[in-house]
């Protein structure tokens, strides 16, 4: 497989502004190094803090890193801004954890739909488009109408990854995409991440703090805690034969809490 | 100790809640489990009267043997705090921002006059010390938000655990909390119980966290109980279809993680309706897999023995596809 | 600013597939968020507010047209007529002149200038609040401060330097109430629309590619519309009473323009003699700010996306 996204030596400080004054101050991210071929499955997993969302970010654009560098399909990610901006998105989409947030609530969800194709195409879809991505999410085109306070979590979600991949991206980003939504539709939305990455050969990063959800649908996994990656490797050695001690206490943890399944 | 029965809560034309029976023995720990829109923090906040103004409660809640519906609101801030403690979801929240969160635990000392003036602050530290707080004498002089999460919510039990409840109410305590923290905090919990002697009631949204934590467990889904018993025959052998389903749903940690990664979850359709939009009858109704025509009238509470009782016309057969007696529960079946 | 979520009829569920589902093939019901159908309920202050503006608004016009008596005819023989005197609704002043025809063009001045000086400080006041929200910390810490002087100036003090340079007048008060606005109307932009910058939707609009100025105009100003849209009916009220304020002080308008303040400031010296003559505009001023502050409670509630159902968003 080839290297799709490659991160190295990456740095990243939310004050970055007040460095000069304090060199020795935290890094929200430190020394972060990450390879993602081509179509695989990767999970963030970390605690509150851990700086898992702030590297989403840096992946996909929406935040700038202080120090190191990101490539992406072979060219830095400051040449794909400056030159080729719109093409960097359109390849690089991302879904929030809350569904009720992420969708502009004066919008009806034609309008927030067509969005995407509209800045990064610049055109406006057709109708029957935006009827077949929400087909693709499992959702009939009687939702376009609505506003998203008409709709449950579930369905929100649903709309937010259409609009997602609306673009047809390469990668997707998923940052805590089912910890707002009820258990019994959090299997829903995961099935079809799932289903979606299998159809359009997605990358799929899913940001988790959650495990066991990371354990059932990614590959690699990457554990990050204050910062830095502690232990990076395949799902199944990750979680039957962590090698750092604090991936131990995660795994534990999480089973304490879970339910055993035949 | 604590026991519900026909308890109803209305908000305006909306029954969210309608309980037959509940109770808690002294010193045990029951897990209220549901969904959003379960009315699983309405049911425990009736107990302290802790309900908007507009709820209008009817049925029975007795605590001690003492009725708590309808009780005036001086006798329940009596009773709240000294018999029955409280923790909630969001304890940076429940503390006060502006003060040393010592003298907020000496206050509630104060307050229930438990201890001689004299002893309260000693009696801070020695609660601290309960709930594994490092450094008690420091972390004491501390305001709230200098505190990890994880503090913040073991400050707020001691302060629930202050006058010896006997009755503990803790409202999804761990969900705000990293996982790690949250083992740290159920197994807290446990262990002051036992100590204690104090029962708890503990209302999650999450299966596991109950099971790790309860003898026992009520199912709650569109404010209805659907099924109640032990924690184990629960979660091993569960009878009501939806509680069925809410496990099956559950990531867990399967044993071959390679031969499941990527295999799609067991999924429930649908969501949950919001208040005042349930089905007439079986409120899984239109979501369950296994809904039969009987469904749309309500269903009878099943005893069965071990204390386990469950609401369902077309139950998850435990052992074979129909024995006599089910077949006798599904004649109507067509 | 009025297109409203609709209110479809709810779909009956379908209850089919007996088999949990995968999610592609699951079909979702979608459910009114109150599972009731839903009309918009409409809040009496918005009613009486309503009612209240549409008054002084049809005074206020049909005075340009028809008053009934010559604004200016003096009839000394019938002066100090009382209120409901034969012919006088309102009674006369000390000249004899029709109180009712005074008011009615009264209203038109207190309408007129309020207008004005609103939108003249709400579109600037409206950028600036939403470019600070947009700026980087320092550019927005530094509009916040020179708000805040802005608030910080005594009004009264700024319409009195005003008056000395562009001499009395409507437009001397036009410009004062705009400098007294304008900064509050940033003032009371900038934290909501910081607030909207922050949710999710705005990131994911980033993630498309879309700039600052798109988002602030196309997402964040709709979202503030609602409070926009109160923010000006109290300003309205605020624009009618500094009005007013400055027409007494003799800073504002000029006989022969018709005015509220400036018939309270000539009853004064005849308080004991006729009170009438000082209660009757006064009554005028209180029941127009009532009426725009009821206005504009009425549509924050009305325009509360959420509100479905009787009293939420209240």
């Amino acid at each position: 497989m080839t290297v799709l996204l490659e991160a190295s030596e990456l740095f990243f400080d939310y004050h970055a502004h007040l460095r000069r004054r304090d060199p020795d101050a935290s890094w929200t991210l430190r020394d972060i190094n990450v390879t993602m071929p081509a179509g695989s499955t990767v999970g963030i997993v970390g605690e509150s803090g851990s700086g898992k969302s702030t590297l989403v970010r840096l992946l996909c654009g929406l935040l700038v890193q202080s120090r190191g560098r990101i490539t992406f399909d072979g060219r830095s990610l400051t040449e794909w801004l400056s030159q080729d901006r719109r093409e960097f998105h359109r390849r690089n989409q991302i879904v929030f954890q809350s569904p009720a947030s992420s969708l502009d609530p004066r919008l009806r969800i034609k309008t927030s739909l067509s969005e995407p194709t509209k800045a990064l195409e610049q055109r406006k879809p057709k109708a029957t488009e935006l009827r077949n991505w929400l087909q693709d999410v499992g959702l009939s085109g009687e939702v376009l109408s609505r506003y998203p306070h008409q709709l449950s979590g579930g369905q929100l979600q649903r709309i937010a990854v259409a609009r997602a991949l609306s673009v047809r991206p390469d990668v997707l980003y998923a940052d805590e995409p089912t910890s707002a939504l009820d258990v019994s539709v959090q299997a829903q939305v995961l099935n079809l991440l799932m289903g979606l990455k299998q159809r359009h050969g997605l990358t799929l990063v899913l940001v988790s703090h959650d495990l066991a959800v990371v354990a059932r649908v990614c590959e690699q996994i990457i554990v990050l805690k204050d910062g830095q990656v502690v232990e990076a490797g395949g799902t199944a050695a990750v979680m039957t034969d962590p090698k750092t001690d604090y991936t131990r206490t995660l795994v534990e943890a999480s089973r304490a809490t879970s339910l055993v399944r035949s | 100790m604590l026991e519900i029965n026909d308890l109803t809560i209305t908000i305006g034309p909306h029954q969210i809640v309608s309980i037959e029976h509940l109770s808690i023995p002294a010193g045990r720990r029951l897990g209220l489990v549901g969904e959003s829109g379960s009315g699983k923090t309405m049911t425990a906040m009736s107990i302290i009267g802790l309900l908007p103004r507009d709820a209008v409660v009817t049925g029975s809640i007795t605590f001690s043997g003492v009725e708590m519906v309808n009780r005036s609101e001086r006798d329940l801030s009596n009773i709240r705090g000294a018999e029955i403690g409280v923790i909630f979801q969001d304890p940076l929240r429940a503390l006060n921002p502006t003060m040393r969160v010592g003298k907020q635990v000496s206050e509630a000392l104060r307050l229930h006059n438990t201890v001689p003036s004299k002893d309260v602050k000693k009696r801070t530290l020695e609660l601290f010390e309960q709930v594994q707080l490092p450094e008690p004498a420091v972390l004491a002089r501390r305001y709230p938000h200098q505190l990890s999460g994880g503090q913040q919510q073991r400050v707020l039990i001691s302060m629930a655990i202050a006058c010896d409840p006997k009755l503990l109410i803790a409202d999804e305590p761990t969900t705000a909390l990293d996982v790690t923290v949250q083992k740290e905090i159920l197994e807290l919990l446990a262990r002051l119980s036992a100590q204690r002697g104090m029962a708890v009631l503990f209302v999650s949204h999450d299966l596991g966290v109950i099971k790790a934590i309860s003898d026992h467990v009520a199912v709650l889904y569109g404010g209805s109980l659907v099924e109640t018993g032990p924690a184990d025959d629960i979660v091993g052998s569960p009878r009501h279809r939806y509680t069925e389903a809410l496990i099956s749903v559950n990531p867990g940690h399967p044993e071959d993680i390679d031969a499941s990664l990527g295999k799609p979850l067991v999924t429930i359709k649908g969501s949950v309706p919001p208040m005042g939009a349930f089905l007439p009858g079986c409120r899984f109704r239109g979501r369950c897999p296994h809904e039969i025509e009987q469904c749309a009238v309500e269903p009878p509470i099943t005893e069965m023995t071990g204390d386990h009782s469950f609401k369902c016309w077309n139950p998850v057969d435990p052992a074979m596809p129909i024995d006599s007696d089910d077949a006798e529960l599904l004649s109507g079946r067509q | 600013m009025t297109d409203q979520p609709p209110s479809p009829e709810m779909s009956a569920p379908e209850m089919s597939a007996p088999e949990m589902s995968a999610p592609d093939t699951d079909k979702l019901e979608v459910f009114e968020s109150t599972g009731s159908a839903s009309k918009r309920w409409v809040p009496p202050q918005l009613v009486i507010g309503g009612v209240i503006v549409a008054f002084i608004v049809v005074i206020g016009l049909a005075s340009l047209f028809w008053t009934p008596y010559d604004l200016d005819k003096v009839d000394v023989p019938n002066q100090f007529l009382p209120p409901g005197s034969d012919g006088y609704l309102l009674g006369t002043d000390k000249l004899g002149r029709d109180m009712t025809s005074q008011i009615m063009a009264g209203a038109r001045n207190s309408l007129l200038v309020s207008v004005v000086s609103t939108i003249a400080s709400l579109i600037p006041g409206v950028l600036i609040g939403l470019i600070a929200a947009g700026a980087r910390p320092f550019p927005q810490r530094m509009i916040s401060r020179v708000t805040d002087i802005g608030i910080a100036l005594p009004g009264i003090l700024v319409a009195l330097v005003l008056a000395t340079s562009l001499g009395p007048g409507n437009t001397t008060a036009i410009i004062a109430i705009m400098f007294w606005l304008i900064p509050m109307v940033a003032r009371v932009t900038i934290g909501p629309a910081r607030q909207i910058l922050s949710r999710d939707f705005v990131e994911a609009s980033q993630a498309y590619g879309r700039t600052r100025k798109f988002i602030l105009f196309r997402h964040v100003l709709p979202n503030i519309g609602p409070l926009i849209i109160v923010q000006a009916s109290v300003m309205f009220a605020i624009a009618i009473l500094v009005e007013a304020a400055l027409s007494y002080l003799g800073i504002g308008a000029q006989r022969p323009t018709p005015s509220w303040g400036r018939l309270l400031k000539e009853a004064q010296p005849l308080l004991d003699q006729a009170p009438y003559l000082m209660i009757i505009p006064g009554v005028s001023i209180m029941v127009a700010v009532i009426g725009f502050n009821l206005l504009g409670d009425g549509l924050r509630t009305y325009l509360d996306p959420q509100q479905t159902t009787k009293g939420a968003g209240v």
